[in-house]
């Protein structure tokens, strides 16, 4: 394939009007004896139908079975109507809405886009997005400790393990110490919040459980109170963070129309109060008016980005993930008030497959709180090896030792009863 | 056009959920009394959002020569590579050998194209590419016991190498551009101690140029210890000509949504590939992707910064970038730059004696023009504005910095001499309106959905959200 419309005699022509002979006359500020002499070594062009043939075969590569994987990516349907709106070129193949005048599709799905983020965290304002959950989550422990001054964070090790992978990463950066919490009973446990600009809680946390946050609020009143949500379908069931008063809200949104995609693109989002709205990170979209008054939107307070502020930007954060959001807009949109039943039967789902995997001699149920659309569950060894064509969930003893032999299982309506009790089925007979 | 909210009506909501009767887990106290998302009915989703990208331009709609971003064409078969099913799988599935062998490819290929010993596919888009080279620039210094506090960043960067450099504790230190449009040498080297880190150059640079003593600015840092980091936004001017690692550059990020088609989606999502030394390559994100015994696997390094990513990246995108290179191949690559190239000077020669041309020389992929010759009190922004009447997107305005009413303009490779020609021809009418008729100028645009929009009244009462009355 080859995506250059000039054709030999464009070129020739166009060489002539610039007055030069040869093409590589216009690389003649590269030093001579740094031109490549030879080909690059990579294969040469293909057809589009060899092209397609070739993916497909390294895609079989890759196997789908059944899976009860969760742990921060999540396995949902996608409605029709996500695709239908994501693939227009008018979306998918435009720049960041710089120049509002002809960006007014992305700028108005960005702002409805925030609204339906701050109706369901009930948080006064939301950003575009940003790059995954977990860089939304460190990006807002930077901005806690520069809020509060204080460079050290608490963090509970039920936060899933690959985002406090990332927290430690940026805070290295960043020089901030992160003091970790323990876990008691799969809940966060006790804290001292003295020398610490913020709190960083994960809700549902990684084991599934939802977190006490009307306990921790009360013991947090002099720091930043920080949520992370891998799962944020849990919002179309739970109390809104703002009747916790949590300052920043943080989530991986993938649920929310997105593809599983080997673990990305993913869509990062970031809500907090008004009196934080000039700290946040990223690009907003306000209303405002053209020069006739009609409604219209625009990217606002740009002086806290990068390409005004340089150096002193409330963080370096460009390109998002716009696309993934316009297609979280519309899958919110679609489901609309229905959300919330899509959120009850994901709970029923692990609800019911919790209580028959809890029956069976060898299975246990490791806590006893109320958790959303994930469990954990200790499997016997030999009850295992029956399950080997099912992902059955995440394996927890790599990232918590004393939890050997437990998984971390993950229900979806993608799961539906008949899987579930296939399962059941191949683990009692 | 109303809002999703204004045209919400309840009951409307058809996408229905069946539920089985189990009770909830979830005590009462912890649930939430309403949700109160907009309902609508499906064709009304539809028609609300077919109706905003009415009021959108992508590079699907027409030329988009917007400087520094390359909106070439995105090649239609990118997205049917990206939906194959078995794709999409899971990040922590077990048997994942097809994605990883898409992201070693991946890796193998953007090594040969830059001459860079390795790459990590973790940064999910440019910026975030920078700030994972700065980190590993941090700890490659902390590891030798050295305590270095600056980075060298010419004037003519982008906003966000600054404020990478910031966000990792490091002080920016900026050089200036000289008269011919490159780092000005006798203020590196002023500049230069053993308190630099290394420099942050972007090459060919923000004003198209690629900078003919790029030997002497990489061996000037090295001579101190520095390290040199190459912001490979403008890669495209160099495919199969020139290799990065080959001027002396030993940490590069690469826009896989510039370079290599992969859509920009209104803002992302992008990915940022980054490429390290031999050196450097212990210090790339955990996990790694390798190949051993012709075996693919993760690896962690100890010296390794950490992740900085849920999972391994924006796979999605690492698809639609490897179908590209595929599609086009060696050849295509070179063919890529060359025309790049060729199109933008030919764009430059042509508005030349019309613009004005801050650096009147041979550029690379892109050029910039300013609004010096300007009668009337006519602006970059008005020049903006009225160009989006006549079809075309307008080209990066003020940036950089460094021009005064800048224009930065990037033809790329996928647009036609008759496209170019039609873009030139509007300039030019455009310089006639701004002599004898300057208010369809001021009041541009005539023809877009809206008419100019007023950004200050946008951030001096910020609504950032819907409200019910």
């Amino acid at each position: 394939m080859d995506y250059t419309p000039n054709t030999d005699s464009d070129r020739e022509s166009m060489l002539k009007e610039i007055g030069v002979h040869d093409i590589m006359d216009l690389f003649k500020d590269i030093p001579e004896d740094l031109i490549l002499k030879s080909p690059l070594r990579i294969p040469d062009q293909l057809s589009e139908f060899e092209l397609i043939r070739e993916l497909e075969k390294i895609s079989k590569k890759n196997k789908k079975l059944l899976s009860f994987l969760g742990g921060g990516n999540y396995n949902h349907h996608i409605p029709s109507t996500v695709n239908a709106v994501t693939s227009r070129g008018e979306f998918s193949t435009a720049y960041t809405p710089y120049q509002p005048e002809i960006s007014q599709g992305t700028l108005q799905a960005i702002f409805e886009y925030q609204s339906m983020i701050c109706e369901l965290t009930g948080m006064d304002v939301s950003n575009a997005s940003m790059y995954d959950g977990a860089t939304s989550l460190a990006e807002s422990m930077i901005l806690a400790s520069r809020i509060k001054g204080k460079k050290q964070v608490l963090v509970s090790q039920a936060v899933n393990p690959f985002y406090r992978e990332v927290l430690k990463t940026y805070a290295r950066a960043n020089e901030i110490r992160i003091v970790e919490i323990d876990v008691k009973d799969g809940l966060t446990s006790d804290f001292e919040t003295e020398g610490s600009s913020a709190i960083i809680i994960q809700s549902p946390n990684f084991f599934g459980l939802i977190e006490n946050l009307d306990e921790i609020r009360k013991k947090t009143e002099d720091i930043l109170l920080i949520t992370s949500t891998t799962e944020p379908l849990s919002w179309a069931m739970l109390k809104p963070f703002s009747e916790y008063d949590v300052d920043i809200v943080t989530a991986e949104g993938q649920s929310f129309g997105n593809p599983m995609n080997f673990g990305g693109p993913g869509l990062g989002i970031i809500a907090t109060k008004n009196a934080y709205v000039r700290q946040i990170p990223g690009r907003l979209a306000g209303e405002t008016v053209d020069i006739h008054g009609n409604r219209s939107f625009a990217l606002t307070l740009c002086t806290r980005e990068q390409h005004i502020r340089r150096e002193r930007a409330t963080s370096n954060i460009c390109t998002n993930e716009g696309l993934c959001m316009l297609a979280a807009a519309v899958y919110l949109v679609t489901y609309g008030k229905n959300l919330r039943r899509l959120a009850q039967l994901n709970n029923q789902l692990a609800v019911y497959f919790a209580g028959k995997l809890n029956q069976i001699e060898g299975i246990d149920m490791v806590f006893d709180k109320p958790f959303f659309n994930e469990f954990v569950v200790r499997i016997r060894k030999d009850i295992l090896s029956k399950l080997s064509d099912i992902e059955i969930g995440v394996s927890l003893e790599n990232y918590y030792p004393d939890l050997k032999d437990c998984y971390l299982i993950c229900c979806t309506e993608m799961t539906p009863k008949e899987d579930i009790d296939r399962v059941l089925h191949e683990i009692t007979q | 056009m109303k809002l999703l909210n204004e045209k919400s009506k309840t009951g409307s909501s058809s996408f229905n959920v069946r539920l089985l009767d189990i009770q909830t887990n979830i005590p009462e106290e912890l649930q939430r009394v309403d949700l109160d998302l907009p309902e609508l009915s499906e064709v009304e989703v539809v028609r609300h959002y077919t109706n905003l990208s009415k009021s959108n331009f992508g590079v699907d709609n027409g030329p988009y020569p917007l400087g520094s971003c390359t909106m070439k064409y995105n090649p239609k078969i990118n997205e049917v590579a990206a939906k194959i099913p078995e794709f999409n799988i899971h990040p922590l599935s077990q048997h994942n050998k097809g994605a990883l062998e898409i992201i070693y490819q991946l890796q193998q290929y953007l090594c040969e194209i830059t001459g860079i010993h390795a790459f990590s596919t973790q940064p999910a888009a440019g910026a975030h590419g920078e700030l994972t080279g700065i980190m590993i620039m941090k700890a490659w210094f902390e590891k030798r016991g050295e305590k270095r506090t600056k980075v060298i960043v010419p004037d003519s960067s982008h906003g966000t190498n600054p404020a990478s450099v910031s966000l990792c504790g490091f002080e920016p230190v900026h050089v200036i551009t000289s008269q011919s449009g490159g780092i000005d040498l006798g203020d590196l080297r002023q500049k230069m101690s053993k308190d630099v880190v290394g420099i942050m150059i972007t090459n060919p640079n923000t004003l198209g140029i690629f900078d003919d003593n790029i030997l002497e600015i990489t061996k000037t840092v090295h001579d101190y210890g520095g390290l040199c980091y190459l912001d490979g936004a403008n890669m495209n001017a160099m495919l199969g000509v020139v290799k990065p690692g080959d001027f002396g550059i030993d940490i590069i990020h690469l826009n896989l949504h510039k370079t290599f088609s992969t859509p920009h989606g209104g803002g992302g999502p992008g990915s940022g590939p980054l490429g390290v030394t031999k050196e450097l390559e212990p210090f790339l994100p955990n996990p790694r992707i390798i190949k051993e015994n012709e075996e693919l696997k993760f690896e962690q390094s100890n010296e390794s910064i950490g992740k900085v990513h849920s999972f391994y990246g924006n796979f999605g995108i690492l698809l639609r970038a490897y179908s590209y290179i595929r599609a086009i191949g060696t050849s295509g690559l070179r063919n890529v730059a060359e025309n790049a190239v060729l199109n933008a000077n030919y764009m430059k020669e042509k508005l030349k004696g019309h613009y004005h041309l801050p650096y009147d020389r041979i550029c690379q992929h892109e050029f910039v023009i300013d609004d010096s010759l300007m009668p009337n009190g006519i602006t970059t922004n008005d020049i903006a504005k009225r160009l989006m009447d006549f079809g075309f997107h307008p080209p990066t305005i003020y940036f950089p910095l460094i021009v005064k009413g800048a224009m930065l303009i990037e033809p790329t490779e996928t647009e036609s001499k008759e496209n170019l020609d039609a873009f030139i021809e509007a300039m030019k009418v455009i310089k006639e309106e701004a002599e004898h008729n300057p208010e369809k100028l001021t009041k541009a645009p005539l023809n877009a959905p809206i008419g100019r929009i007023d950004i200050v009244h946008a951030a001096r009462k910020p609504k950032l959200r819907w409200h019910s009355k």
